[in-house]
């Protein structure tokens, strides 16, 4: 399709083309940078992370029941061994 | 242009996209927006989705041409947001400025300027890519999604009314 350019309208592109518009602030490259990548940063170590604080949630709890665990355990006293060798013995016919 | 992966662009790759699209891109979002700082926002979240993740395309043949395409939306986006929630930009900052800067006429530069912001968005992209970018209707077109004679009514629209607006 040709373009339906007049006299006049060549006479005011060119009129146009004596201006140009405002170049970015000098700021945006470094702004863009910090906002597109820390992002995706924090995406790929969040695997990672959350992995690690389970590991440390699960070890802490693991302390917390053993602690638990031998305070509410009783030491067994030598006849609780003899009751239970005699448990363990097979009945005679 | 190579083809590469939009999953997670390093920062070497954004900073070497935007030294090679971020000027053009700001113009266009700039001369689409018709302000300084929704321009600047508008390129901004475009690298940012891009960086996320992109919005469906898995990779990119046109740099350029994707980019374009995605403030391009960006930006209508926006304009659509402001006319829903009625809000009106006001930026004393001009849309344009002389080549020459020192043969400049002050007060013809604030005339293109506030003939090009008495432009609705659609004719001012048109304008924007046909003179300051130096694209045919052909590839203004391809840009826009509309037919060859569209882009030419605009442009046709845009010059007269300029023309109106700088005979005053």
């Amino acid at each position: 399709m040709s373009e339906p350019l007049t006299d006049d309208d060549r006479e005011l592109e060119a009129l146009l083309r004596e201006y140009r518009p405002l170049d970015p602030p000098p700021g945006l490259r470094g702004q863009i940078l910090s906002a597109a990548v820390d992002p995706i940063r924090l995406r790929d170590w969040l695997p990672a992370v959350a992995a690690v604080l389970l590991a440390v949630v699960f070890y802490w709890l693991a302390g917390v029941e053993r602690r638990l665990l031998s305070v509410s355990m009783p030491v067994p006293s030598p006849s609780d061994y003899e009751s239970a060798f005699v448990v363990e013995e097979p009945l005679q016919p | 242009m190579g083809r590469r992966p939009l999953d997670g662009p390093s920062a070497e790759w954004v900073g070497r996209a935007y030294d090679r699209h971020g000027a053009a891109l700001y113009r266009y979002a700039l001369m689409l927006l018709g302000d300084t700082a929704s321009a600047a926002d508008a390129v901004q979240q475009v690298f940012v989705t891009l960086v996320g993740g992109g919005r469906g395309a898995a990779r990119v043949d046109d740099e350029s041409r994707y980019l374009r395409r995605a403030v391009r939306n960006e930006c209508f986006s926006a304009l659509r947001r402001r006319r829903r929630e009625r809000v009106v930009v006001a930026d004393s900052r001009p849309l344009v400025e002389p080549i020459d800067r020192a043969s400049g006429d002050p007060g013809l530069r604030a005339a293109v300027d506030e003939a090009l912001r008495t432009l609705p968005a659609e004719q001012r992209e048109v304008v924007h890519l046909k003179v300051f970018e130096g694209m045919t209707f052909q590839e203004i077109a391809e840009v826009s999604d509309e037919s060859i004679n569209t882009i030419a009514s605009r442009y046709r629209y845009a010059m007269d009314k300029l023309r109106t607006c700088l005979s005053r």
